[in-house]
C-alpha cells in the first residue's frame, strides 16, 4: 500500500481550521464568561471570530484582538437586549459544563469546575484572563478597564474563594 | 492548599470541545479584508480626474471649429479651497510588515462663486470627514 499517496489524499486543514482548533475552545470560555445564555455565547463567538479574521489581513489574528472583539461584541449583544426580561427569561435555564469531566481524577475536578462557575463575573473574568488566555495583570487591566492592582486582587479574590470551595470539600 | 498547587489544579481542567453546531457554523473561512490602498480613496480617485481631464484638455486640439455654440455656464467657482482641521487615529493595522493607521480626518471645504447672471456671490463650507489609511512612519 502507497502510504504517501494516501496521505497525500488526505485534505489538508486549512489555516483557520488550525486557528479554531488550537484557540477556540479558549475563546469559547471567554465568549461564555460574557454572556448570559450558551447561545448568546455561540453566536458573539461567531461573530468576534468572523470579524477578527476579516480584519487580520491574511494573517492569523492577535489573540488579545479577539479577546477584546469578544468582550465588545458581548457588550454590544447586552445593550441591544431587553436585559430584564431576559434575566427574568434566562435565570432557569441551566448553562453546560464549561469542562470535559474527568472520572479519573474524583470528586474534585469536578468540584473544582462547578466553584470557577459559579464565582462572581468580575472575579472569574480575570481568572479566565489569566489561566487560559496567560495575559498579564497589566494587560488584563487594559482590557477591562480596571488599574493593575484591581486586576490582580480580583484574582487573588478568586483563588481565595476556590480555596475555600476545596476547603469544604476535604474531611 | 498554596496559590500554585491551586492553579496547577485549574490548569488541568480540561476545556470542553467547540460544540458541533457552532463548529459548523464556523465550517467557512471568512473573506479577508485588506486595508484599502490610498490611491483607492476618494481624495486621490478626485485628483486623479482632475489630472485626467486637464490632460484630455490639454490633447485635445483647438484648431478645429465646432458647430456647436458653447454656452457659458453662468455660474463660476472663483475660490475653492480644502483645510485638514483635525484628524483622529481610530485603527491601527499590520500589513504586509508594514503598520498602518485608519485615520479620519476632518477636513473644511470652503467655496466662493459667482454667478454672471444675478449679482451673487456665494460661499460655502462644508466639514467633510473622511477615513483614509496611512502608514505609520517612525522617526
Amino acid at each position: 500500500m502507497d502510504v504517501s499517496a494516501d496521505s497525500a489524499n488526505i485534505p489538508q486543514p486549512s489555516r483557520w481550521q488550525r486557528w479554531l482548533d488550537t484557540h477556540g475552545e479558549r475563546f469559547l470560555l471567554y465568549a461564555r464568561q460574557q454572556t448570559r445564555t450558551e447561545a448568546d455565547a455561540h453566536d458573539v463567538l461567531q461573530d468576534a471570530l468572523t470579524e477578527s479574521w476579516r480584519k487580520s489581513a491574511g494573517k492569523v489574528p492577535d489573540r488579545g484582538l479577539v479577546i477584546a472583539t469578544i468582550r465588545r461584541r458581548a457588550m454590544d449583544l447586552g445593550r441591544s437586549i431587553d436585559r430584564r426580561s431576559r434575566r427574568e427569561q434566562n435565570y432557569s435555564i441551566e448553562r453546560p459544563s464549561w469542562f470535559v469531566e474527568d472520572f479519573s481524577a474524583g470528586d474534585t475536578e469536578s468540584h473544582l469546575a462547578k466553584a470557577i462557575q459559579r464565582l462572581p463575573d468580575h472575579l472569574r473574568e480575570v481568572l479566565v484572563l489569566r489561566i487560559w488566555e496567560d495575559l498579564t495583570f497589566p494587560a488584563i487591566g487594559r482590557l477591562i478597564g480596571v488599574p493593575t492592582s484591581t486586576a490582580s486582587s480580583r484574582y487573588q479574590y478568586a483563588l481565595g474563594q476556590l480555596r475555600e470551595c476545596m476547603t469544604e470539600l476535604k474531611p | 492548599m498554596n496559590d500554585q498547587e491551586l492553579e496547577q489544579q485549574i490548569r488541568n481542567l480540561r476545556l470542553g470541545p467547540l460544540p458541533a453546531e457552532l463548529r459548523s457554523r464556523l465550517r467557512e473561512e471568512p473573506a479577508t479584508e485588506f486595508p484599502r490602498p490610498r490611491w483607492k480613496s476618494a481624495r486621490w480617485a478626485m485628483a486623479a480626474a482632475v489630472v485626467a481631464a486637464a490632460a484630455l484638455t490639454f490633447l485635445v486640439s483647438p484648431d478645429q471649429p465646432s458647430d456647436e455654440v458653447a454656452v457659458e455656464d453662468p455660474i463660476s467657482v472663483i475660490q475653492q479651497e480644502a483645510t485638514l482641521i483635525g484628524t483622529r487615529v481610530l485603527e491601527t493595522r499590520e500589513y504586509e510588515g508594514q503598520r498602518w493607521e485608519l485615520v479620519e480626518q476632518q477636513w473644511r471645504d470652503e467655496t466662493v462663486a459667482v454667478c454672471s447672471a444675478t449679482p451673487v456671490r456665494v460661499r460655502s463650507t462644508v466639514i467633510r470627514p473622511e477615513a483614509v489609511w496611512v502608514p505609520v512612519r517612525f522617526q
